[in-house]
């Protein structure tokens, strides 16, 4: 069993005699070689070593086919091979298996040709609006791929030597010869740059490279702005009408008891023609929620008794947990419900939060009608309406 | 010409301008080992590769402006809509331009997949111990190409505008806003000024397209170098010890393998792709920050940071003149401090065990109950989280109420960790104590036999010798001095283990009866 | 004195049993009442009083109990003086009402009342004060109402509760808005201008008569779109899609790992 004693402890001679003439390293292309499938069967090994066995004895992988004497098929300084099928050949009695294999293996091939061709064809054929379009065209990619896929791999299995390889691993750290001749050579060459003696060379060197590095984070500060107060103020100004998307302005009786609507600020223009600013830059935080409560159903705050006009009452829209518009309104239990993560605001009681991780309750809007019977702002939310941030006073 | 004499040709040809044979001739001969659980992490390479390819194609027909257009192809029920152009080229792509859908939808589904084989490929790792020395770098690498794998695919569904992305900006602007000193500047910063502007598209498509791409590409070739070099790992099996790698050989059986599997995988993204319908924007319309769905969610990566901010208690803490949003805390404090832990996990498990030597073969589970408790109690938290992401979904489907979702999931996230943990260190020290018992006194027969004494014994048949390696631990079970496999001794639980434990039953007897 | 009895000639006379009198009696009564009572038929709609009538008979019957007397309402439900025909007529067909339970929710059920008392009894309900009226779209009206501006009133107005999709979301505290893929157009109109249960009420000036027949055209389109790319996958958004890739993708290509991979250590 000496050469598996060899096999076992890995090739420390690469031109061990068993290898040698394994055609390997006795020249040759490799692709002849693999064309005429040289290489004896070997499976097992090892059986019954003193030392730890390779393989235990009976174990045998893939099918079972003939076996010979445990002899390693290839040797050399990269891999062993411990054990390796005997290659199916024309003569061999799996020889049907062999052809099944081939069989299914060109099955495989042949319908992800196919399925690659009706690919091509409804690319350039397909009508693009049928409900069909989409749907084919990928099934023919997962078949033209799964085609080639399971094709390799029944080739893998069947029409492929089964092997189980050995390869040793060599230690990866450097041997200490080298990791010392590393370490001396770094050593000298920083020595010999002279930095280590000149520390006003170290510290302008240091100093120009740290604010060079800072020359591109200073062109990152090009992509923003500076917050001057953005975050403070909405388009509400003091008179702007409470107008719906389509632009309408909303007028007392315009919503019944249990009504909502979503408005936005209309700004008289030069002209004096009310324009509802609905464009996504001011919908971001000037949205507003204006509901209809019944009569006395509202308990405001002390002191803003005036900002709500017959069961009116506006608030932002805007979550201050996180922005999204807290649009879900319950009409029977007066809850605003945001649908992200579930903040609830009880609109009788200033839109206070009692559930969810919201933390301030919805900015309210001081609403009144005009002598028109419109809705308008008395002016801005005297908070910042939306989420919080670190300054926000 | 034959076929091998023009393949021997050209790879003389290649050989005399780079030398390539030598180097070539090791690499063929490379071995792999080949189980199954090794092919995890290819999965995520190969779809990665798809949605570079896929990738590609949709980013001629999509344009990132927020130019409002009217929309004008095929899809009725928007025809005549204000939309971006980011939006109504999604919508062309969708409807108009020929395999766009399919490509659009492979792109997507690529990206889940990807992520997820990820999360799989990590968990394969974490529990078999790979991380250890001198892989702990690799591990690392991985962490970071989760987090970048998850940002990308939050910028990627975010491009076409659409109601439910962004609604989720939205809220991705709120989070940075809610960092202390910075959070105003930063969100400023990020959308060249206040929310929404109009530079944010613009800029998600550069760092979707060029930047994460261009990191990730960086570090998936770190990452299989190191393994490349390295070597894999392996199990613990017959013929495999810590100096050699038992498996099969790059050429022809292992490339063969990795190639099959890339199709296999495209295979099942393409089908994915033409039958699955993923993100019909079209259903949701044009982003508007007054309008919202309900059941709005992200992609299922980041469905845990949903459920954490979901989850919350409303504290927010005022004064000094300065605000603490209640988002900074579930939204930014706990994956930063869960993907840093993740980093950072292969030097603590160093740290606290003391182990500093090499590891190439793998742990099961079992061998080692305290990292597979941890795994385990965090797979947990993390699912509690997950589930509470879509609490609305499932109140809805499965009537129930919403609040009590949220109360249960906050409770839930607390205990349910420590218990994943507490049973499962238990059934890992089981699992060993088994093995233990099949190694020393072989498998039960079910058969008493009366010896002449009177006494009764079972039969026992004994294992071949040697016995299976799989059978021996890596490490002996740790035994502590209550018996019951767990070392606690010098610990804070240890301590008050013994504390409690002889409050019953004293300790030095043990119960009565024994 | 004698007499001559004919024994064969007179049959003799039993007097009849006192229970087949009263038997009789009733059957005659019966017949009688069912020639001249009122039939629970309608005979049509042109007589408007009478329907208003046979719909407060069945109101006092069935809904008086919750609802009031005279519709003003219990601590058990709410008024329904103003609501209008219309949100009888929505709550009725769609089997909301009557509620199983006081204090159960509000669900879409198979209607207890044939539609004939369900119009009786929206009358009556409409009678009580002025409300908004049973809606009627008009076959040019459903023709010419633009499916793209009903999608844009849906989703500013009604997705936020119902989803974009038109499948329904939770509420608050255990109630939840219905997926409305069985709504029918007339249905949707009157919940818009109803508010049925906790849902607002939406008013002709704020939501226009043809902008409502635009959102109900486009429920219906929404409620069952074509998908173009495959399966719908329930048009929920990411968690079925996230259910996909977990239990179909990603379980195939393991599987798919298994069969090439080697399952030995």
């Amino acid at each position: 069993m000496s050469d598996s004693d060899n096999r076992e402890t890995g090739p420390d001679s690469p031109n061990s005699p068993e290898g040698a003439d394994r055609g390997w390293e006795t020249g040759g292309s490799v692709f002849d070689r693999s064309k005429t499938g040289s290489g004896a069967a070997a499976t097992g090994g090892g059986a019954g070593s003193g030392e730890q066995a390779l393989l235990p004895a009976g174990t045998s992988r893939g099918t079972d086919r003939a076996k010979t004497a445990p002899v390693p098929a290839f040797v050399g300084p990269y891999a062993t091979i411990l054990a390796r099928e005997e290659h199916p050949d024309r003569e061999e009695v799996d020889r049907r298996s062999y052809r099944r294999g081939v069989r299914l293996v060109t099955f495989w091939f042949a319908l992800a040709g196919v399925a690659a061709v009706a690919f091509i064809v409804l690319n350039f054929a397909g009508d693009v609006h049928k409900e069909y379009y989409t749907p084919v065209l990928g099934i023919c990619i997962g078949v033209a791929m799964a085609g080639l896929g399971f094709g390799l791999v029944v080739w893998n299995k069947r029409l492929m030597p089964d092997e189980e390889a050995v390869q040793e691993r060599h230690p990866l750290h450097s041997s200490p010869d080298d990791v010392v001749a590393f370490e001396e050579d770094f050593a000298r060459g920083y020595q010999e740059t002279g930095v280590g003696r000149h520390k006003v060379l170290r510290r302008t060197l240091l100093a120009a490279a740290g604010l060079l590095g800072l020359a591109p984070l200073a062109m990152i500060f090009n992509f923003g702005s500076i917050p001057h107060g953005e975050l403070q103020v909405t388009r509400w100004t003091r008179g702007a009408r409470l107008a719906t998307r389509d632009g309408v302005a909303l007028r007392l009786g315009d919503l019944p008891i249990g009504g909502i609507a979503t408005v936005y600020p209309a700004i008289p223009d030069q002209n004096g023609k009310f324009v509802a600013l609905t464009d996504n830059q001011t919908a971001a935080d000037s949205t507003v929620m204006l509901i209809r409560l019944r009569p006395g159903e509202d308990q405001p705050v002390p002191g803003r008794e005036t900002w709500s006009v017959e069961g009116h009452v506006a608030y932002s829209k805007i979550c201050t947990h996180a922005g999204c518009p807290v649009g879900l309104y319950e009409r029977t239990t007066q809850h605003l419900l945001c649908p992200c993560h579930q903040s609830t605001f009880l609109v009788t009681q200033h839109c206070l939060p009692i559930f969810g991780p919201a933390a301030r309750p919805l900015p309210q809007l001081p609403i009144a009608v005009d002598a028109d019977g419109y809705f308008i702002a008395q002016s801005d939310f005297i908070e910042p309406v939306g989420p919080s941030w670190w300054s926000r006073t | 010409m034959s076929l091998a004499k023009r393949a021997q040709h050209e790879s003389r040809f290649i050989d005399d301008r780079l030398g390539s044979s030598g180097f070539l001739k090791t690499q063929l001969n490379k071995v792999f080992p080949d189980h199954w659980s090794f092919m995890l992490g290819e999965i995520a390479l190969y779809s990665f590769i798809i949605l570079l390819l896929t990738g590609v194609y949709l980013s001629f027909f999509f344009q990132a402006s927020p130019a409002e257009t009217i929309y004008n192809g095929s899809y009725v029920p928007l025809k005549g809509v204000t939309v971006s152009q980011a939006y109504a080229t999604t919508l062309d792509i969708s409807f108009d331009v020929r395999a766009g859908l399919v490509m659009r939808q492979i792109h997507h589904w690529s990206a889940l997949l990807f992520v997820a084989a990820i999360s799989v490929h990590l968990c394969r790792v974490f529990f078999t111990g790979a991380f250890r020395k001198p892989r702990e770098l690799n591990w690392t690498i991985g962490v970071g190409l989760l987090t970048l794998g998850i940002v990308e695919g939050f910028l990627g569904y975010s491009l076409p505008d659409d109601l439910l992305s962004g609604t989720g900006i939205r809220i991705g602007y709120s989070i940075v806003q809610s960092i202390p000193f910075l959070g105003s500047w930063l969100g400023f910063l990020v959308f060249g000024g206040e929310y929404p502007g109009t530079e944010i598209i613009q800029r998600l498509y550069v760092i979707h397209i060029l930047l994460i791409p261009g990191i990730i590409l960086a570090l998936i070739s770190a990452h299989l170098a190191m393994v490349w070099h390295q070597k894999h790992t392996q199990f613990r099996g017959p013929g495999r010890t810590e100096n050699n790698v038992v498996g099969s050989r790059l050429w022809p059986k292992y490339a063969a393998n990795g190639s099959a599997y890339f199709f296999v995988v495209f295979a099942m993204c393409g089908l994915l792709g033409g039958l699955a319908q993923i993100n019909p924007i079209w259903l949701y319309g044009p982003y508007d920050p007054a309008n919202v769905s309900a059941a709005s969610q992200p992609d299922w990566y980041m469905g845990w940071l949903d459920g954490s901010t979901r989850l919350f208690m409303p504290w927010e803490f005022r004064g000094a003149g300065v605000t603490l949003s209640p988002l900074f805390w579930p939204a930014i404090i706990m994956p930063g401090l869960i993907f840093t832990a993740m980093a950072l996990y292969p030097t603590l498990e160093a740290k606290f065990t003391g182990d500093r030597q090499y590891h190439n073969l793998l742990d099961r589970p079992r061998d080692n109950p305290t990292r597979t408790a941890i795994g385990a109690a965090s797979i947990g938290f993390y699912i509690v989280l997950w589930i509470s992401g879509g609490n609305d979904v499932i109140a809805s489907t499965f009537r129930i109420s919403l609040n009590a979702m949220t109360w249960v999931g906050r409770i839930a996230c607390i205990t349910v960790a420590p218990i994943t943990y507490i049973f499962t260190k238990r059934i890992c020290i089981a699992l060993q104590k088994r093995d233990e018992e099949l190694r020393t006194h072989g498998i039960e027969s079910g058969l008493i036999r009366q010896l002449p004494s009177g006494e009764f014994i079972e039969v026992s048949i004994p294992l071949p010798d040697p016995a299976p390696i799989e059978l021996t631990p890596a490490e002996p079970i740790e035994e502590g001095p209550s018996g019951d496999g767990a070392r606690r001794e010098g610990t804070l639980v240890g301590r008050a283990g013994r504390a409690v434990s002889g409050f019953f039953v004293n300790r030095e007897t043990g119960p009565p009866g024994s | 004195m004698s007499h001559v009895t004919n024994a064969r000639s007179a049959p003799r006379r039993r007097p009849l049993p006192a229970t087949l009198v009263v038997l009789l009696g009733l059957f005659v009564i019966a017949g009688v009442w069912l020639l001249v009572a009122p039939r629970s038929k309608a005979q049509g709609t042109g007589d408007n009083a009478a329907t208003v009538t046979k719909g407060r008979v069945l109101f006092e019957r069935g809904c008086s109990s919750c609802h009031g007397l005279h519709g003003e309402g219990t601590n058990q439900a709410p008024t329904l003086i103003g609501v209008g025909a219309a949100a009888a007529d929505f709550q009725l067909t769609t089997g909301r009402m009557p509620l199983p339970a006081p204090g159960a929710e509000a669900e879409r059920r198979d209607p207890i009342y044939p539609p004939e008392q369900i119009e009786a009894l929206s009358a009556y309900v409409g009678s009580l004060a002025p409300g908004p009226p049973i809606p009627s779209i008009g076959d040019q009206q459903w023709k010419d109402a633009d499916l793209a501006e009903g999608g844009e009133l849906f989703r500013a107005n009604c997705a936020s509760c119902h989803q974009a999709a038109g499948k329904g979301g939770a509420l608050t505290y255990g109630k939840h808005a219905p997926a409305l893929s069985e709504a029918t157009p007339v249905e949707a109109l009157e919940a818009i201008r109803t508010g049925p249960e906790n849902m607002p009420v939406f008013s002709p000036t704020q939501i226009k008569d043809d902008q409502a027949v635009a959102i109900a055209k486009y429920v219906q389109f929404v409620t069952n779109p074509p998908d173009p790319g495959g399966a719908g996958l329930g048009h929920l958004g990411p968690i079925p899609e996230g259910l996909v890739i977990w239990l179909i993708g990603m379980t195939g290509v393991a599987a798919a790992a298994l069969w090439i991979g080697s399952r030995q250590a």
